[in-house]
């Protein structure tokens, strides 16, 4: 079975997976950004650009089948294979990560003596379920998620609307502009991830004309600035340096100072964004395997991807300290990875590199 | 594997010598156990005939006027006419059916004996004469049983299959409406007709349906459920992935709309293919009210699927796990009606869904005159009764009525018992992870739900994936604004209505 994702469908699934995984990053793993994690994602929106005009230009000169097997064909299967199996190990370990998160929230939410092993092994099982599905599946899934996300971001807001403070914004650039920088690079790593969706598309002949990598990654940029905003303004910035995923997850479903009985939309939001991510990364995962073996099954892809993933997030090797280490390198390597791959096209030649894989 | 009884003698064609030819029908029909195979033998013209027909099937009045009266009256000069020609000048100067044709085949022949017609076997000629004299007893065109609207038409289909076709005809009435007639069943043929417009429904959909069609090996195919069971997309679904409706009207929109519409002998309702899941939940009533009637109904309908689906799995799920999501007054009064219920909430709602199905299967077999008991049982006993003996608490009731009422606005039968299914799953997962349980459920459905097609065509289009589309879909927008054929539709078809720029 060859995993597909619809060219059309590449915007929402990028949307609904890296915003989560954004916000996440930011809000959990960085929380020594204070209250300006929102200039941490605007700035990676920045660096991200490059990244988003490489991969619009590549799928666009793309014309038809998968835009990966196009930049293979045209920058060599010595150069494309190991760029395919070093971000396949990325994404399974995003996938580890944000599985974590998740057992932890519901964990930290309702089943606080429930085992790691019973948390995750179900959400391990239903993301294989659907990532096998194929691209159609879950990309079809996240168009309809962010049709219904706003409706439950309204409620929120309108729950909250009194409780904002825009003060608690300032100081301006939280801890300082040295800690905000190295915090926008991190992000721009969890950020950069937002373009894997245009490697992995396949182009349709009829499908319905999309934006690009390049708005998406504005619109995730600003968008998870926006919430990063709203989140500052809805509790004060805790100074204290121990601040761990858990302090901050309470701070997060907390709700604020509003009322704990309208929690209900807030985790529902956050359960189905990191759903979206871990299953996300799990198929871009199986998809890179598949794109270095390709006589690889695409069921044996991702049951692979699952197990290794699942064996990462047991083992503790996705908890905050690691993932925090491991954030800093994150957009040098993506960024590297793929500008070794996008820029193929460009060093052959512009418009016309891709050649039709039909 | 063993073949049909005389199947040698199905596959052979007719001889010329009337004795043997009508051995050879009598030996196939299984004369003399089988009664009601008549063969009328008679002279005419100066040489042999025999008219066989099925009795009941073929109306008596018919044969006797247009076909025994018809030769005997018609001129003796038929003596001069070769033998071999005898069946064509029949067909010419003798027999006064408008519908009559020369067929050799045996096998031919005796299906279309059995379907009502009469074949005219003829001494000396080796081809028969096959004439329409269908008469049979068929219900009238009445009201539709379960699909009833309260504006437009009443009208539903029957059990006869040339009736359906005529309706559809008088709905659609354009030469681009193609009937196409084939058989399905290896053993016992059930006739069907592929229904659909020229230029408009798409190519490759239309191939594809009668590849399948084709492609059934099913020695018996009983009715157009079945025959759904055997070409839709993905059998293990638990969502129908095609329409069925009793509705001519409906058929007929659907048909305008570029989808195909298959009708079957026997099937009072019709199968129509491709659809998306938004089709299953659409109404003839949207179409024929001002389109903001039809939006506020479609979303009252749309909510209902969701309480239908939801409501249950959101109950235990709140009630078990997040007690803390649950406004205090209202968990107070949850807490003090659950006091004295000796069971979990689990079991409480099992319980009384379970009563629920009980009613709802008993209700559907009762006899109409008995349907009264139905409510007393299920509004006094089940209800009542059980809140009485502290055995069910109102809160669940109030959940169960609410799930039960939501189902039941779903127009698709076959959809609705797939939903209660659904329902019964999420229960359960939510009783072993609360929301974490039902979030990962619905979010596995969305993605199995979007990873479904039907006859090709993705089942959540136009939403998922995005196509351009008539804006009647999910809520209707007014109807000068629907200006596009259905997004299944073959494009730049004859039929669609925008301007092109």
């Amino acid at each position: 079975m060859k995993l597909q994702l619809p060219l059309s469908l590449a915007r929402p699934l990028a949307f609904s997976a890296v915003t989560t995984r954004l916000l996440m990053g930011i809000f959990l793993d960085l929380p020594w950004l204070y209250n300006a994690g929102w200039i941490a994602a605007l700035g990676a929106i920045l660096l991200c650009v490059p990244l988003g005009l490489l991969a619009d230009r590549a799928a666009r000169a793309c014309r038809g089948g998968g835009i990966a097997e196009a930049l293979e064909k045209r920058g060599g299967r010595a150069v494309a294979r190991p760029v395919f199996a070093l971000l396949s190990l990325v994404c399974i370990y995003e996938t580890a990560v944000t599985s974590r998160v998740l057992s932890n929230t519901v964990r930290h939410v309702a089943l606080a003596e429930a085992s790691a092993i019973s948390l995750l092994l179900p959400l391990l099982l239903a993301a294989m379920l659907c990532a096998c599905l194929g691209g159609q599946a879950i990309g079809g899934a996240a168009r309809i998620w962010v049709r219904v996300m706003p409706v439950l971001m309204l409620i929120v807001l309108l729950l909250q609307f009194r409780s904002f403070r825009p003060a608690w914004l300032t100081p301006l650039l939280g801890p300082g502009a040295n800690v905000l920088a190295s915090g926008t690079v991190s992000a721009s790593g969890w950020l950069s991830m937002a373009a894997l969706p245009w490697l992995c598309a396949d182009r349709e002949e009829n499908g319905a004309k999309q934006r690009g990598a390049l708005s998406t990654l504005v619109t995730i940029g600003i968008f998870s600035a926006a919430v990063l905003a709203l989140l500052a303004m809805m509790a004060p910035p805790s100074v204290r340096t121990d601040l761990t995923r858990t302090y901050q997850l309470d701070k997060l479903l907390a709700n604020g100072r509003v009322t704990q009985t309208a929690q209900l939309p807030l985790i529902l939001l956050w359960y189905n964004g990191l759903l979206f991510n871990v299953t996300a990364d799990l198929f871009f995962a199986a998809k890179l395997l598949q794109l270095t073996f390709p006589r690889l099954d695409g069921r044996l892809a991702v049951l692979l991807g699952g197990a290794v993933s699942g064996a990462v997030a047991m083992l503790g090797w996705a908890e905050q300290r690691m993932v925090v280490s491991y954030a800093r390198w994150l957009f040098a390597v993506v960024g590297t990875l793929m500008l070794a791959l996008f820029a193929a096209p460009l060093r052959k030649g512009g418009k016309r590199a891709c050649v039709h894989t039909k | 594997m063993a073949e049909m009884p005389h199947a040698d003698l199905l596959r052979g064609e007719l001889t010329g010598a009337l004795q043997k030819d009508v051995e050879t029908f009598k030996t196939i029909f299984g004369l003399p156990e089988n009664a009601d195979i008549v063969f009328r033998p008679f002279e005419a013209g100066g040489f042999s005939l025999c008219a066989v027909y099925t009795e009941g099937m073929a109306k008596d009045d018919k044969v006797a006027d247009f076909i025994l009266r018809a030769c005997h009256a018609f001129d003796a000069g038929a003596e001069r006419v070769d033998a071999d020609m005898r069946a064509e000048f029949l067909l010419k100067s003798a027999v006064c059916i408008p519908q009559a044709r020369l067929e050799n085949r045996v096998q031919e022949l005796v299906m279309q004996i059995l379907g009502g017609m009469t074949a005219l076997l003829i001494d000396g000629c080796a081809d028969g004469l096959l004439m329409e004299t269908r008469g049979f007893e068929k219900r009238n065109v009445q009201r539709t049983v379960s699909e009833s609207v309260v504006v437009g038409s009443q009208e539903g289909f029957v059990e006869s299959l040339r009736t359906n076709i005529t309706l559809m005809r008088r709905y659609v009435q354009s030469p681009a409406l193609i009937s196409e007639m084939t058989t399905v069943g290896k053993s016992v043929p059930l006739r069907i007709a592929i229904l659909y417009m020229k230029g408009v429904a798409r190519e490759e959909t239309l191939a594809e349906m009668r590849k399948r069609v084709k492609c059934v090996t099913a020695a018996v195919v009983h009715g157009l459920g079945q025959l759904e069971q055997l070409i839709e997309d993905r059998p293990f679904s638990l969502t129908p992935q095609m329409l069925l409706t009793e509705r001519p009207d409906r058929a007929a929109s659907c048909v305008q709309d570029g989808q195909i519409v298959i009708l079957a002998d026997g099937a009072p309702y019709a199968l129509i293919a491709p659809v998306t899941l938004f089709h299953l939940l659409h109404s003839s009533d949207d179409t024929f009210m001002r389109w903001q009637y039809g939006s506020f109904l479609r979303f009252i309908r749309m909510l209902g699927v969701l309480f239908s689906l939801l409501l249950p799995g959101a109950y235990i799920a709140l009630t078990l796990y997040h007690p803390h999501l649950i406004p205090m007054a209202l968990l107070t009064s949850i807490a003090e009606t659950r006091a004295q219920v000796p069971f979990t909430a689990l079991t409480e709602i099992l319980l009384m869904e379970f009563s629920f199905y009980l009613i709802n299967e008993a209700s559907t077999r009762i006899p109409s005159q008995m349907g009264s008991v139905i409510g007393i049982v299920g509004g006094l006993i089940l209800g009542q009764a059980a809140v009485s003996a502290s055995i069910i608490s109102p809160i669940v009731i109030i959940v169960v009525a609410l799930t039960g009422l939501g189902n039941f606005v779903i127009p698709d039968y076959g959809f609705t018992v797939g939903m209660t299914i659904l329902r019964i799953a999420i229960i359960l997962v939510s009783a072993l992870l609360g929301l974490y349980g039902l979030t990962l459920a619905v979010f596995a459905l969305l993605c199995h739900l979007c990873s479904l097609r039907s006859l090709g065509a993705p089942f959540m289009a136009p939403v998922a994936p995005f196509r351009p589309h008539n804006p009647d879909i999910l809520l209707r927008l007014p109807i000068w604004m629907q200006k596009r054929l259905l997004f299944l539709a073959k494009k730049d078809s004859w039929m669609r209505k925008e301007t092109r720029k």
